[in-house]
């Protein structure tokens, strides 16, 4: 377009500038949380605004000059529309949400509700496979749930409001989740087997809770393309499940955009027969070997560190000791970390245990003593996301910090894996870079001895 | 995107926790285009947080199905132009701002920029906020005029012809400011 203007020297140049800007302007992180408090109420819209969106969609194809059948159509629809829009107006001065009702999307339509063989699913409390203790703690009481009638082959359409609701309620606190089809269990990350679904869906996990988010259908198989969402948020990367393989174990697939992701990636999702990597009794899942061009990330802890004594400039120093690893998460980008430790990182399903909680804020480190705390799932994806789910290094305000994570196992110093904390109601909330501020992964702090 | 609509209808239904879904999508490329816009970062970022806090206030306002990033574009357009006018804002050195370099330095983050580029960053910022925001538009995100349009809300011919107008400004002291560089250059060549 502007070529006639100038020339293609002007437009390569603009071109070459925009290209490189955008290659290094990094959007400051703006958080949910730092903006709520100025979201205020809502508006509704005005009755003006809805009479004139009404003449809109009637007249929005429409062009002038006009022809007189046309005018004459247009006088018949005005004259309906006044009528509508006095009823809006009548109506809406006696509703409590002042006649305005929220939006609704005009193209949902009810959708036929196909489940794949309805009649051989069905929901156990499973015993085969005992529940990790912590992570039961986590999820609840598993819940022995019946599938929904109205799900089932045969019965009326639902709209596709009912469906996801339906869908939602069966899934969401459900512990285990059994059928004659795939049972997508979540055994990637150490547990014995959280259920996801058996049929294809978008889900979206909210804490602890898969959501169902969209199913418009439930086709038997292949199963495929059931888009996982971090912590509410669709990760850049978050990978998309593939096609079961032969044996039935389900894997991400990456997205077109986003670099491949190895078969240990946490994100793995198998059928119902997978072999549950903990219980109450084992002993906690064994760190991989660290890969060699990692090992400078191995280090020991000096026990002088960890008796609750350590003064902060002791702390300091051993942070400071060059150990630290270049991490710049930026933008939903990884930056400047050693691929090595993603894939290292990668392999560790589940890290639990005692985590020491070091908080540094205000350019300062403050031991802040010994917080039990369970780092798994989608700790560890956040870590081993690479792109799409790091932790952010970020000091986001006067109640944010820099949190620290060091796993029980000493032998390694996860310094890389910093995220922002942020503080509500005494309650350190931590932020995944990709959530845009988020309240997903929540530390009680229960101890802050030394903290000044 | 289906998460996107999902949130849009649940923020329609007062869920304002929902709407960080919208910021985490939108967040990104509403800076960058606002930074381009105004070479300023503080006003940037001031103006995306008010853009999003705007947007959910009228979030009910919004047709489902319509294109919200147009939406959320047309929110800032409006908010940069309406804060040009009320406080005549000044751009301020963007080169400082995103730490542009010229190659020279160390500092790996920094933006590589020869002398033209930087003149023609400074050019930008010359132009009246009203051209200003189509160059930005048209170049850094590859917009159509018909796109452009319908993100700020213009009419198509007011898009061509501030762009058109932007263009030639811009044309004309790019020259003007590459002729000496070429001068100067070979000046130097005859001297040695």
């Amino acid at each position: 377009m502007t070529d006639h203007v100038n020339g293609g020297r002007l437009d390569d140049a603009l071109n070459q500038l925009f290209d490189r800007l955008e290659s290094n302007v990094v959007a400051p992180r703006l958080t949910y949380l730092s903006i709520r408090d100025r979201m205020g109420e809502q508006e509704r819209p005005s009755v003006r605004a809805q009479f004139v969106e009404l003449l809109g969609s009637v007249f929005g194809k429409w062009r002038f000059p006009v022809t007189k059948s046309q005018i004459g159509t247009i006088t018949a629809v005005v004259s309906i529309a006044v009528v509508v829009a006095v009823y809006v107006m009548v109506s809406g001065s006696d509703s409590d949400d002042g006649g305005v009702a929220p939006a609704v999307d005009p193209t949902t339509t009810p959708v036929p509700t196909t489940v794949p063989d309805p009649t051989a699913t069905t929901i156990v409390k499973s015993t085969a496979i005992p529940i990790d203790p912590e992570i039961a703690a986590i999820v609840g009481e598993a819940k022995l749930k019946t599938f929904p009638a109205a799900l089932k082959e045969g019965a009326p359409e639902l709209s596709e409001e009912e469906v996801i609701d339906l869908w939602t309620g069966f899934i969401a606190d459900t512990y285990w989740v059994e059928s004659t089809d795939y049972v997508l269990s979540f055994c990637g990350a150490g547990y014995g087997s959280t259920p996801i679904a058996t049929f294809k869906a978008e889900l979206e996990h909210f804490g602890w809770n898969w959501e169902v988010i969209g199913p418009t259908k439930f086709p038997a198989r292949p199963w495929n393309s059931a888009r996982v969402i971090l912590d509410g948020i669709e990760a850049p990367g978050v990978g998309e499940l593939a096609p079961p393989s032969e044996d039935g174990r389900l894997s991400t697939e990456s997205l077109p955009d986003q670099p491949s992701r190895g078969p240990n990636n946490p994100l793995v999702f198998e059928n119902s027969d997978c072999v549950p990597e903990t219980n109450a009794s084992a002993e906690p899942t064994p760190l991989p070997a660290l890969p060699e061009s990692s090992g400078q990330n191995v280090r020991e802890i000096p026990e002088d560190l960890t008796n609750g004594a350590a003064s902060t400039d002791a702390w300091r120093a051993y942070l400071s000791d060059g150990h630290m690893i270049a991490v710049d998460f930026a933008d939903g980008e990884l930056k400047e970390i050693d691929p090595s430790l993603t894939r290292y990182l990668s392999q560790i399903h589940k890290l639990t245990g005692t985590v020491d909680l070091l908080l540094c804020g205000d350019g300062r480190f403050h031991w802040m003593g010994t917080v039990p705390v369970v780092i798994a799932d989608y700790s560890t994806r956040g870590w081993t996301g690479g792109q799409d789910g790091g932790w952010e290094i970020s000091q986001t305000g006067e109640n944010s910090f820099n949190l620290q994570l060091i796993p029980d196992d000493s032998r390694v110093i996860l310094e890389s894996v910093k995220f922002p904390v942020e503080i509500e109601n005494g309650r350190f909330l931590s932020t995944l870079i990709n959530t845009g501020g988020g309240t997903d992964l929540i530390f009680e702090v229960r101890e802050a001895s030394g903290c000044p | 995107m289906y998460v996107e609509e999902r949130a849009i209808r649940l923020c329609q239904q007062g869920d304002k926790a929902e709407f960080r879904v919208i910021i985490y999508l939108h967040n990104s490329r509403l800076f960058k285009r606002a930074l381009y816009t105004t070479h300023n970062p503080a006003l940037a970022e001031e103006a995306v947080q008010e853009t999003f806090i705007r947007a959910w206030k009228r979030i009910r306002s919004f047709k489902p199905g319509s294109n919200i990033g147009a939406w959320l574009s047309r929110i800032l357009v409006n908010y940069l132009i309406d804060e040009h006018r009320k406080r005549r804002v000044e751009t301020a050195p963007l080169e400082a701002a995103i730490g542009l370099s010229d190659g020279s330095g160390s500092t790996e983050s920094a933006v590589i920029l020869d002398d033209k580029l930087k003149q023609l960053l400074r050019l930008i910022a010359e132009l009246p906020i009203d051209q200003r925001i189509p160059v930005v538009m048209r170049y850094s995100e590859g917009f159509s005029l018909a796109q452009i349009a319908e993100t700020t809300g213009w009419k198509l011919g007011t898009v061509k012809s501030r762009l058109n107008r932007a263009m030639k400004q811009l044309n004309k002291q790019f020259q003007a400011a590459s002729e000496p560089i070429a001068s100067s250059k070979q000046w130097v060549g005859r001297k040695s």
